[in-house]
């Protein structure tokens, strides 16, 4: 099988590669792609789901954004988009050790 | 390996073999039950889709009053389920939980995928949002691995051609590879064929084809279910997809009920295209995701996007010059706002309410003479003082909570996107700018979410021009005694100067000591929304109790520092506590300062000793000022019985609820910007200050007290975030800042003032 980057590349690892500099909220990661939040949110999950990234933001104790009134301001916290209602909200995400591995395999 | 079964492209000595695979003990008790619900077998069709599409809108349009809802033991979602008949044959319909994905992560989801592994469908029909139909497509090409026939209700087609949308339903039947139906569930169109056009016209469909190892590796599997009863037939390929996708609810099923094998077959596979350089999970998504895209570009081939309503207040919020003054037109609105509702209850604790304590507090102490001089003449001008300007705070809190709960500040953090980028900041440096306005220790801490060193940095040495919440009082009780018919432009000038001020320093910093780096980063602007009344107070109250906790805390204390510095005599023959506040040792430090402050037009040991402890709270500024100015007045008050204090207290208090409900409809009055309604209803300090400063000196102490040092905690949290000598630099340059600012203030006000 060809290595990956013989191939156009694909949108999970563009956004794999989007995510590696720093961390990105899907609105960040939307504009950064040229998509929508809502059009990338299922690919995110997919990636999330997979162990690929996680939540940066932290969201205990003191840290929490808890009820904070700047929050809609805050690219840590949840931007309160209604298509995330139905599932846990993904906020500011950063690659996890096995997204790393796949960048670092794939690049 | 049978001969049936594609080769995999793995070393063949990795993968069991499938023969090897031993049979269930329990193999006969499974048979028996499959026989036992074919024989009862009535057909079911399985509503699956994404959450909001309208299914259960769609089940109620079909099915009439016949739904019942019915709960499934052990989990907190339910599935509804509808009998009925169609053309003589029963049915029944169950409407699933919405779902994104059959890779399940949320009890929703997995619901949905047990029952279609488990309930053996007869038909998937599966109702997709015609507005969102690449994100909905992902599903229906994971359901269309299961070996069930498929039907698509092209659901909320008004509201996609609202969107601009129009779907080619025909196109999309033909690239699915099945019967696709347009509805408007909450309007009944399309539902009246619907559930016949599923019985009959749904097919299996065309799925995605994956990689070829993908493929090879998934057939294998396949073929060792083969042998497996015990397992649905019509969920082998989705299984093997699961497994070779590392779905850990799958993996938990199967090796719960006994497929080991299975699961090491897959681990095998896993295993040798994790050595080929193949990521199963991220191949298998993206044939999905690709696919998908395909399909929603083929049915919907030209999108005309129409404006939401955030966009379109958008035009005028983010408008390249229209934009700023907006923004500078609704801060003077939640100025005017405090200024009228708020400065009568200021009046009334700072006037009548503390005139009635410290009545009974003399009263009460009469046999503690020192005791009395502390409460009277220190705590309650001192602390109460402060503590009078809660209303101000409580106002200035609800309304800037609705701008920034409402998604309005965003867009203010957009339109300073401009200015922060020309001065080489990220935009989202105006987040803890904004925080400043609170306090600016948390704005501080904000500042560890901007990306880079140098804009931490230079924010954090910025921040404490902004002007923190602790500072206003200072502001009403100067503008209420000096420029009585302009208070609330006084307060927006100071909030406005701050910020050129930082603004200036940032483009100097970054020109000088902190060159950029790198590029900007986006900001985020969520949708408007009008904020709940419960979460505005909830944000407001939370706020302003932290402000009256630092007023019994570190105010208290500061005061009875000063209380006891001003009782301790500085001269030979001067006694404890009756020594004139002029020579005592408070007094002779601040009388050795005030000259500095003489070219400023406020060289008196008064209001230089004030400035003094300022450095450990801003508010304790106009605490001290009450304590300097009261003091000696309020030392002595007139005992009071506790009827005639509540009698005065009720009074003044219903002629303050009169006073601040009549100032209501004078916030928009543009004609008199200035409508302060105390406006000859000055305080005791305000009027003690009208005596002591002139309107030039007063501003330009207004001014000083804007820009000079930040308060001991702020220098401790710049310290702990940058290093003592970033914190005291900032203590160093905003000392001169302030002083030359103040210069500058007096001496250009005395032309006109």
């Amino acid at each position: 099988m060809p290595p990956l980057t013989a191939r156009p590349p694909s949108p999970l690892a563009a956004i794999l590669q989007a995510i590696a500099g720093a961390p990105r909220t899907p609105s960040e990661l939307a504009q950064d792609l040229g998509s929508t939040a809502a059009a990338l949110d299922g690919m995110l999950r997919t990636l999330f789901t997979g162990g690929y990234v996680q939540e940066a933001a932290p969201d205990a104790g003191a840290c929490a954004c808890g009820p904070c009134a700047l929050k809609s301001l805050c690219r840590n916290a949840p931007d309160g988009t209604p298509i995330e209602a139905a599932a846990p909200a993904l906020n500011l995400l950063r690659l996890t050790a096995r997204g790393e591995a796949y960048l670092a395999r794939n690049s | 390996m049978t001969a049936t079964v594609p080769p995999v492209t793995v070393p063949t000595n990795t993968v069991p073999p499938a023969t090897a695979l031993p049979r269930l003990p329990d193999e006969a008790a499974c048979l028996q039950t499959v026989a036992r619900l074919k024989a009862a077998h009535e057909p079911r069709v399985v509503v699956v889709g994404n959450p909001n599409t309208g299914k259960t809108t769609l089940i109620n349009a079909v099915a009439g009053t016949n739904l019942k809802v019915g709960n499934w033991a052990g989990v907190t979602v339910e599935k509804r389920e509808a009998r009925l008949n169609v053309q003589g044959r029963p049915l029944l319909l169950l409407d699933l939980p919405g779902a994104y994905s059959l890779s399940p992560h949320t009890p929703e989801e997995l619901i949905t995928r047990t029952a279609l592994l488990d309930e053996g469908p007869d038909v998937i029909l599966n109702v997709l949002d015609a507005g969102n139909l690449e994100r909905n497509l992902y599903l229906t090409l994971q359901l269309i691995d299961f070996h069930v026939p498929v039907a698509v209700a092209l659901n909320l087609v008004d509201e996609a051609r609202e969107k601009g949308l129009t779907v080619d339903a025909a196109a999309l039947s033909r690239v699915l590879g099945v019967p696709v139906v347009e509805t408007v569930a909450s309007k009944g169109q399309g539902t009246g064929k619907l559930l016949e056009t599923a019985l009959k016209g749904a097919t299996l469909g065309i799925g995605v084809r994956y990689p070829q190892a993908i493929e090879a590796a998934a057939a294998d599997l396949i073929a060792r279910m083969a042998d497996l009863p015990t397992l649905p037939p019509h969920a082998h390929r989705y299984l093997a997809l699961a497994l070779l996708e590392g779905d850990p609810s799958v993996r938990g099923r199967l090796s719960a009920t006994g497929h080991l094998p299975l699961i090491d077959a897959a681990d095998a596979h896993l295993a040798a295209l994790d050595a080929e350089g193949v990521d199963a999970l991220i191949e298998i998504a993206e044939a999905r995701y690709a696919r998908a895209g395909d399909l929603a570009r083929v049915a919907v081939p030209r999108a005309e996007a129409r404006r939401t309503l955030s966009e379109r207040l958008d035009r005028l919020a983010l408008h390249p010059i229209l934009g700023i003054p907006i923004f500078l037109a609704l801060v003077l609105l939640v100025f005017r706002l405090t200024f009228s509702v708020a400065s009568p209850f200021v009046d009334l604790i700072g006037g009548p309410l503390q005139t009635t304590l410290a009545g009974w507090a003399a009263a009460a102490l009469a046999w503690f003479p020192l005791g009395r001089d502390l409460v009277v003449g220190a705590i309650i001008p001192g602390v109460g003082t402060v503590l009078s300007f809660l209303p101000t705070l409580l106002v200035l809190y609800l309304a800037m909570s609705f701008l920034e709960d409402s998604g309005y500040m965003a867009r203010a953090a957009f339109l300073m996107d401009r200015i922060m980028r020309g001065l080489g900041l990220d935009g989202r440096a105006f987040i803890p700018l904004i925080l400043g306005f609170g306090c600016n220790v948390p704005a501080v801490s904000a500042t560890r979410t901007l990306e880079r060193r140098s804009d931490r940095v230079v924010v954090s040495m910025i921040l404490p021009f902004m002007s923190c919440s602790a500072r206003l009082p200072v502001y009403v009780v100067f503008a209420a005694a000096l420029f009585p018919r302009s208070g609330s432009w006084i307060v927006w000038s100071m909030y406005i100067l701050g910020m050129a001020v930082a603004f200036a320093f940032a483009w100097a910093l970054r020109r000088t000591s902190f060159p950029a780096e790198g590029g900007g980063v986006l900001l985020e602007l969520p949708p408007y929304r009008f904020p709940a009344w419960r979460v505005l107070w909830k944000h407001a109250w939370r706020r302003t109790a932290s402000f009256a906790k630092r007023a019994r805390t570190t105010v208290l204390a500061t005061v009875a520092g000063v209380w006891l510095l001003l009782a301790l005599p500085a001269v030979a023959g001067g006694k404890f506590a009756t020594v004139a506040p002029q020579d005592s040792v408070f007094g002779r430090v601040s009388e050795a300062v005030s000259p500095i402050f003489a070219p400023l037009g406020f060289g008196n040991w008064q209001a230089t000793g004030a400035l003094v402890p300022g450095f450990i709270a801003k508010e304790v500024v106009v605490g001290t000022l009450g304590q300097i100015y009261l003091g000696e007045q309020a030392a002595a008050p007139a005992p009071l019985s506790l009827w005639a204090g509540v009698q005065g207290a009720v009074s003044a208090t219903w002629d303050t609820i009169k006073t601040s409900v009549s100032a209501l409809p004078t916030v928009l009055a543009l004609p008199r910007l200035g409508t302060d309604t105390t406006a000859d209803q000055k305080t005791p300090l305000a009027q003690a200050l009208a005596a002591a400063f002139t309107p030039a000196a007063g501003l330009a102490y207004l001014v000083f007290v804007l820009l000079y040092t930040p308060c001991i905690v702020t220098v401790g949290a710049i310290a702990q975030e940058h290093g003592r000598r970033i914190a005291w630099i900032t203590v160093a340059y905003q000392m001169g800042i302030a002083w030359g600012m103040g210069f500058l203030t007096y001496q250009l006000a005395r032309l006109w003032l």
